[in-house]
């Protein structure tokens, strides 16, 4: 690899991290809470501080927030069909609904799976439906027409027409998947984080302005690495797992430990769906699970009255009691008075002495009506503690697709007891391992492209 | 740590996956998983019908799919395997299933009793030769199995190093600990609730009775089936009864996820000989497996609803359209599940089939697609309406061959006051522009231009307008 500065930006859902590579080492890297620091402004005064050292490239990882997801956030988005196949997303998956119902419409059109056309389509159905579009202003548009991918011909008359009304139109991409419902309901995924793709690129592209022009910041995939748009934003939900899959990895299991998420990454297996809470999307990526056991699960006494974890993640928002203003305890709480968590980036000087207080009269509160009778509330700590390392290193043993294990990410270091009898695993102290995979990577496939 | 009790269970959670169950050699179950209500006592079974006949190895497997055995339906592979001497873990993986409408289980397909299919760490290749050799075979059987193996040895082995490399101690008396708090939690979870006692009748439409006396006190449940019919053409076996039974309890008490000896020494089961519940060999169970099953667990949310009756909550449409194609090499299988009843203050949800592509079924048989959708329902209305069923209208563009089975008790039962029926499943033929309902269950070739509507079921309503 030619010697470069390479920028790493890696965007979850409630953090984002920076890292500033020479020649694939760490010049100067850094982390922000999303809830408290803007993005833009974050990012801007990040290569503001190291101006001095340009990047030639910045490599972008962006994984929306989940609930940004529903289309009620993002935008209302229309979905044309075949006619009676108007509920066929919606019918084959969950029971979260991915369409609006108000917002369905249909086409009395055929295409037969031999690509023959038995009805064809008219336009004059088309510009009904355009025209009721404009009434309720909804500007985008999904075209689910069966058989499309084999002969395309009125999906290409329907996207001319809506297209000339100023409608953005989305239809699936052709891909060698046979299966429509994947393909479909990426589609519609994509159509409904369009917006908000769009909104983050402009912060991270605005926050660049001058450093770096647009060719040179580049929006990562899952697949392999390659540049995504607005329109295929789905893509790069996996983006940095993927990337700490090929950093970390060389063909081992990685193990990341993130404020957000526990990620169990496999560094040779690829999945090519994301089984997502709708069904089924059409997604490669690397084999990748999030484990049972997460950072902010929360604490509740369980069927036997006794301590334990529940299956119910609390978001950053507020937050881990520790940070003050969250109400219920979770995993993390447990490790409030470590010294290495209050020194990690994104969480220095934020630990609110109040909040950790509070954990631990609502540990003590629940311990008076626990059947443990164990109202010691620094045993208790100490033993949920221990009961947090065990399950993580229980699960990662049982999910173990090679035998070399590679555990990495900002709680690596705090959990690195888990793992210390076995010899096969190693603990990697990179904090900031995501936004620098998400820079190797990305340079390495552009290299590879060139 | 004092946490043995959380980790075992969550190590539980962890490494059973769809339907299955870790037992010790001694025959006390450590868990049940799955989502079908048969599994929780024919995981049970399999496991001591193997141990009776087979002396299990730390890593043998044993393989069956006969319903007396342990089985469900024929085309569910029963794995048993010895973790290590005293583990045993069972599970159950499915091959393409197919609507099988015959008179005995013979004439089902495939019939293995338990098989050693490993040993001292070989597979059994003369049994699978065995196995390939018979005609109801099916197709890369042999093969599949030889994966399962594969995958099930890789799992095992994960198992024993998790334990061990986290230093964890699986004692005797931390198993009696953890199967004693769950027979304590799920006591007290029902003996919290209500106690009282009831009766069901259910008719299938095939003529067997089935009638349920329901007895819950001091958190205890009493099942008596005196009464029950001998079995027509409907025959469920004695394990799939007490798994259907336990499943619905422990899901409408909320404790599935502490399916083990514990739990299932809340539930006493009384059944007279020879009734269709404890279907005898050679009687068929496709039929019991699929809608005898969904009628026990009518019976049984029937029979809750009754005696908690301030949390009434209308019946589901728990048997779901089985229609299955054929046309040259290729075969399928469309399961329309149905919709779920309504309660108070929430109306039922929607049925949703499971993911399949239209365009691939096109390409493979000569049908056309003209409507798939959420059913327009008449029934199951109220102040709450039932969850509707689904709606497949095809046409076939050649001949092709089909069979189906639908929801066997259209005798609706009598419900409690404040629900309402939901509809039928129902299959319609229209041809030649006459149109006909066809009968519940059936097989039979259409032409080309016969244009077929499947419907599922909706749930019940709740509240009367």
């Amino acid at each position: 690899m030619q010697k470069s500065v390479l920028l790493g930006v890696s965007v979850g859902e409630s953090f984002a991290e920076f890292s500033l590579l020479s020649d694939s080492k760490p010049l100067a890297q850094k982390r922000v809470y999303l809830s408290r620091e803007n993005l833009k402004q974050s990012l801007q005064q990040f290569v503001g501080e190291h101006s001095a050292t340009t990047p030639a490239h910045a490599f972008v990882s962006l994984r929306l927030p989940k609930k940004l997801l529903n289309y009620e956030l993002s935008g209302a988005v229309a979905h044309i069909t075949t006619e009676g196949f108007e509920h066929w997303l919606d019918v084959c998956g969950t029971n979260n609904a991915l369409t609006n119902k108000d917002l369905l419409f249909s086409l009395h059109e055929r295409v037969l799976a031999d690509g023959r056309v038995e009805t064809p389509l008219k336009a004059e159905d088309l510009e009904a439906i355009a025209a009721k579009l404009k009434l309720v202003d909804c500007k985008k548009v999904c075209l689910h027409l069966l058989h499309a991918s084999t002969n395309p011909v009125h999906e290409n008359q329907a996207r001319e027409v809506l297209q000339s009304h100023g409608l953005e139109v989305f239809v699936p991409a052709k891909t060698d998947n046979p299966d429509e419902v994947s393909r479909w309901r990426r589609n519609a995924l994509n159509a409904t984080i369009s917006s908000v793709f769009a909104e983050r690129k402009a912060e991270i592209t605005g926050a660049l302005d001058g450093v770096l022009g647009e060719s040179q910041i580049h929006f990562l995939d899952g697949a392999g690495g390659k540049a995504i748009s607005a329109n295929s934003a789905l893509d790069g939900l996996f983006a940095a797992a993927s990337a700490l899959g090929y950093d970390k990895g060389a063909g081992h299991d990685v193990l990341y430990l993130g404020f957000e998420h526990f990620l169990f990454i496999s560094g040779k297996e690829w999945d090519s769906a994301w089984q997502s809470p709708w069904g089924a999307v059409e997604n490669k990526h690397r084999r990748c699970k999030e484990l049972g056991i997460q950072p902010t699960l929360g604490i509740a006494l369980n069927n036997f009255g006794r301590f334990d974890f529940t299956s119910q993640q609390e978001s950053w928002e507020p937050g881990p009691m520790f940070l003050g203003r969250g109400q219920k305890p979770t995993l993390l709480d447990l490790w409030a008075e470590n010294a290495k968590l209050g020194k990690l980036g994104g969480l220095e000087d934020r630990l609110s002495a109040p909040g950790i207080q509070r954990f631990k009269n609502a540990l003590f509160a629940l311990s008076k009506i626990s059947q443990t009778r164990d109202t010691d509330v620094g045993h208790l700590t100490k033993e949920m503690q221990s009961l947090t390392l065990q399950r993580i290193a229980m699960e990662s043993y049982l999910e173990r697709r090679s035998s070399k294990l590679v555990v990495t990410g900002p709680l690596a270091a705090v959990f690195a007891n888990a793992f210390k009898k076995d010899a096969n695993t190693t603990v990697d102290n990179d904090e900031y391992s995501e936004s620098a995979a998400t820079a190797r990577w990305g340079f390495q496939v552009l290299q590879g492209s060139l | 740590m004092n946490y043995q009790l959380e980790l075992l269970h969550s190590l539980l959670k962890d490494f059973l996956h769809g339907e299955s169950a870790l037992l010790t050699t001694d025959g006390e179950v450590l868990a049940v998983r799955g989502s079908q209500g048969v599994s929780y006592g024919t995981l049970v079974t399999a496991a001591t019908t193997t141990s009776k006949y087979l002396k299990l190895q730390e890593g043998d497997i044993t393989l069956l799919n006969d319903p007396y055995s342990g089985g469900t339906l024929l085309s569910d592979m029963t794995f048993i395997m010895a973790v290590s001497e005293d583990l045993l873990w069972v599970t159950r993986r499915s091959l393409p299933e197919h609507v099988k409408i015959a008179k005995s289980v013979e004439e089902e397909g495939l019939r293995i009793p338990p098989t050693p299919l490993r040993q001292k760490n070989q597979l059994n290749e003369m049994i699978l030769s065995a196995m390939q050799a018979h005609p109801a075979c099916p197709g890369r059987l042999v093969d599949w199995l030889k994966e399962q193996c594969q995958d099930m040895t890789v799992r095992a082995q994960k198992l024993l190093e998790a334990i061990e490399l986290t230093g964890f101690t699986v004692t005797a008396d931390l198993i009696e600990n953890y199967i004693s708090l769950s027979r304590k939690s799920a006591t007290q979870k029902i003996s919290e609730r209500a106690s009282g006692e009831t009766r069901v009748d259910i008719v299938l439409d095939s003529g067997e009775l089935l009638r349920l006396n329901m007895e819950i006190h001091d958190g205890r449940v009493s099942l008596d089936f005196s009464g029950t019919s001998a079995a027509k053409t409907v025959a469920l076996t004695e394990s799939a009864t007490y798994g259907v039974c336990f499943h619905a309890l422990s899901r409408y008490y909320g404790f599935e996820d502490l399916a083990n000896s514990g739990s299932f020494s809340i539930l006493q089961i009384t059944k007279p000989a020879g009734c269709w519940l404890i279907g005898k060999y050679p009687a068929a169970t496709y039929k019991g497996m699929t809608c005898g099953a969904a009628a026990l667990q009518t019976a049984m949310e029937l029979a809750l609803a009754q005696i908690h009756s301030k949390q009434e909550k209308a019946l589901s449409s728990h048997c779901p359209l089985r229609f299955s194609l054929r046309h040259n090499q290729h075969e399928t299988l469309l399961v329309l599940s149905g919709g779920e009843g309504a309660q108070s203050g929430e109306a039922g949800r929607n049925a949703h089939l499971p993911s399949f592509s239209i365009e691939q079924m096109e390409r493979d048989f000569p049908v056309k697609f003209h409507r798939v959708d959420v059913r327009h329902s008449t029934g199951g209305k109220g102040t709450f309406n039932g969850g509707r069923g689904i709606v497949i209208k095809l046409e076939t563009r050649a001949e092709v061959e089909a069979a189906w089975m639908t929801d066997l008790t259209l005798h609706r039962p009598r419900l409690p006051k404040h629900c309402t029926h939901g509809d039928p499943c129902e299959v319609s033929l229209e041809f030649d522009g006459a149109h006909k309902t066809l009968p519940v269950l059936g097989q039979q070739k259409f032409s080309a231009g016969a244009v077929l509507t499947l419907c599922s079921g909706s749930g019940g309503g709740f509240g009367k307008d």
